[in-house]
């Protein structure tokens, strides 16, 4: 079932993306109301983070295209925060925690500016609010992973945006950290932000998220949680028919079988 | 002395031809130096490489074209052969399953042949200006003239403006490119700015140190200065530093014996300072030992001066002298490190020795004191709050002891009240 909305904060029609020809994401329609907490769930390889990226121009799109605000992701960047995965960059690299977070504001700012004062103010309040304020001069490869983590949330803070779109913020994290990366959210749903969260745990995701995607390689189901989470969307999601596609795929391979008869 | 005499005049800048040399080589130098800390953090060092090979042909093609020594036009062709090996490599890449290191050293190598080649054409060709085209090879620092510094200056200078002027963008894009896209950075456009500058320092730095060895000396500052700070600004201005003060140790070691070459003298210094940077740094291995060691020390006269206590607090003697063998004996202690926890604290005036006894001074009962009350608190804190069995409290409490601060220990009595005794029913000491 795939609930779509008026007014939405982010439109997807009919997203398809291919990597080197075989599609990784197929498809994809629906749409997400603002101020929702909303969690992609689905199995390794579904095609969430390609998802993100893809809503984020990081990948080239094969067709379709997505909406954010009812307009193109350029004429509203500065509305929009993305959180890539920690492990997309080099820890080792020479920058401090405050440093990371001060890139946030340059999102508003141009590049060949200095910051004001009350861009590192607000770069400040968004470590405040992560609890990281104590760690602000220390080295970033001196952070654990879910400190990393925050660290990262803390540069989305000081983008100031309306919509966060954040790939796997729990993975590697232990689990006071994710309790309190959560509670963050909270946090930023409170103030009205929409939140856009790649998860990959079933369990805790019923209980953190007021609306789901369940994706794999298409959009099984979108919609309030109470209603899309249902054994049948688990099956079409984790389960059933593309287990079939799975053996299917396993026999071409064996018999070395051409795809297509024309072959 | 000789030396002296010959180190005053070459800094008295008297010379006007050393002088010519140094602010040719400092100015190069350092452009590389800045240049290095974008191409490491970048992950390029092997492009360096297959540029300055490259630049070999376009040199010769230059010298072909104008026929003279004119440095624009060497430079040019430098320049110009130096972006086809950058396109190269990428576009070999982008056709193949060539992966990039692999396409590094085929464009490499095929560049670097057609170079040797056309100078061996230049060589059979008679052309009397071509003397010293090969020097190119191991760089002739030596031999920079006026003339030549104004075409380096000119593409130095413009580098060193073009880094502070994108400051952020590379700063950003560089660490995190995917969050620099979506703040709408360009990562295209700044990869080509950064090969740009890769291509223009290699080709006037092969002035100095030659084709072989320029990536070193774009290389190996900026993993220097990457050793003793954490800020991007001053990892670039440090490892231009680093680039500055090996050039001009290379340029004084080959005035003082001309047949010296430069260019490998700057690299051999560049390469002490790489590795002093990797022992003494802070995050240098040495310095790491002698951290280790001190450590040690802290533990061991610590620990004596625990002992010396303990051996009297149950019956109120603790600042009774003891014997060597008496302490010893207390705890399972070797004697190598009694007496060398023994030599620090009667240093600290900790610890007073009378005869063949020792005993704790006032200073010393305090701090003794404090030691015992920290291990007793910590073993309360994890048994109240971390529900650790009273049984396995104390390996930690043993090590704890020694690096918890006051500030900490403030915070321990602030969660556990000021109790009387530990886990074990023993007392715990305080000031009052």
């Amino acid at each position: 079932m795939i609930e779509q909305v008026e007014n939405p904060i982010l439109e997807v029609h009919d997203l398809t993306v291919a990597y080197s020809n075989k599609p990784v994401l197929w498809n994809a329609d629906f749409s997400i109301p603002k101020g929702k907490m909303v969690g992609i769930v689905g199995p390794n390889g579904a095609g969430k983070s390609t998802l993100l990226k893809a809503i984020m121009g990081l990948v080239p799109v094969a067709s379709g295209y997505s909406k954010i605000l009812n307009d193109q992701l350029k004429n509203v960047r500065h509305k929009v925060a993305y959180v890539p995965q920690k492990e997309s960059v080099d820890w080792d690299f020479p920058a401090t925690v405050l440093d990371v977070v001060e890139m946030g504001r340059y999102g508003k700012l141009s590049l060949f500016k200095r910051l004001r004062k009350e861009d590192k103010q607000i770069a400040v309040e968004a470590l405040k609010k992560v609890k990281m304020l104590d760690f602000a001069d220390r080295h970033i490869s001196e952070l654990s992973g879910g400190q990393q983590q925050r660290v990262f949330i803390a540069r989305a803070l000081a983008q100031e945006a309306e919509i966060y779109f954040m790939d796997e913020p729990f993975a590697g994290v232990d689990m006071a950290s994710e309790k309190a990366i959560v509670e963050i959210l909270y946090e930023m749903q409170k103030e009205g932000k929409t939140i856009f969260v790649v998860h990959h745990d079933l369990q805790s995701a019923m209980d953190y998220f007021d609306w789901m995607v369940f994706l794999n390689t298409r959009i099984v189901a979108s919609g309030p949680t109470e209603k899309v989470f249902s054994t049948e969307t688990l099956q079409n999601t984790y389960g059933g028919n593309l287990a079939m596609l799975q053996q299917i795929g396993q026999i071409y391979k064996e018999k070395q079988f051409p795809i297509r008869e024309s072959e | 002395m000789n030396f002296w005499n010959d180190l005053i005049y070459f800094f008295s800048f008297a010379d006007a031809n050393i002088n010519n040399v140094l602010l040719g080589t400092i100015l190069l130098g350092f452009t590389c130096g800045i240049v290095g800390v974008l191409v490491v953090l970048n992950k390029k060092a092997l492009i360096v490489d297959a540029v300055s090979h490259s630049i070999l042909p376009g040199i010769c093609i230059g010298f072909m074209l104008s026929g003279v020594k004119d440095p624009v036009y060497l430079i040019l062709g430098g320049i110009i052969a130096g972006a086809i090996s950058v396109f190269l490599v990428d576009w070999i890449t982008s056709i193949s399953r060539i992966k990039k290191d692999a396409s590094i050293a085929i464009v490499l190598s095929f560049m670097f042949s057609i170079g040797v080649i056309l100078l061996s054409v230049i060589q059979e060709s008679g052309n009397s200006n071509q003397s010293g085209l090969s020097d190119f090879l191991f760089g002739k620092a030596a031999t920079i003239i006026e003339s030549d510094l104004y075409v380096f200056g000119f593409l130095s200078l413009l580098v060193i403006t073009v880094i502070p002027i994108f400051y952020q963008h590379f700063k950003i894009a560089l660490f995190d490119p995917n969050f620099a896209h979506t703040i709408g950075l360009k990562n295209r456009n700044i990869q080509i700015l950064i090969s740009a500058l890769i291509i223009i320092s290699t080709a006037i730095g092969i002035q100095t140190v030659g084709i072989v060895l320029i990536s070193a000396l774009i290389i190996t500052p900026a993993s220097s200065a990457f050793f003793w700070t954490n800020n991007f600004k001053k990892s670039i201005l440090l490892s231009g530093l680093f680039a500055v003060i090996s050039s001009v140790a290379g340029v004084f070691i080959s005035y003082l014996s001309p047949l010296m070459p430069t260019g490998p003298w700057i690299i051999v210094v560049l390469s002490t300072i790489a590795i002093f940077s990797s022992l003494f740094s802070e995050k240098g291995m040495i310095t790491k030992k002698i951290k280790g060691r001190k450590n040690r020390k802290k533990m061991i006269s610590d620990n004596v001066l625990k002992y010396l206590y303990r051996i009297g607090e149950d019956d109120n003697t603790a600042t009774k002298g003891r014997t060597f063998d008496e302490i010893k004996n207390f705890r399972s202690i070797e004697g190598k490190e009694l007496s060398e926890g023994l030599k620090i604290l009667t240093g600290k005036k900790w610890v007073i020795k009378a005869g063949a006894l020792w005993m704790l001074s006032e200073q010393g009962t305090k701090e003794a004191k404090r030691i015992i009350r920290i291990h007793r608190l910590w073993e309360l804190y994890m048994q109240k709050f971390m529900q650790i069995q009273s049984d396995h409290v104390h390996e930690s409490a043993e090590t704890i002891e020694h690096i918890i601060t006051p500030e900490l220990e403030k915070e321990l009595l602030k969660h556990l009240g000021k109790p009387a005794v530990d886990p074990h029913q023993q007392n715990i000491p305080y000031e009052d």
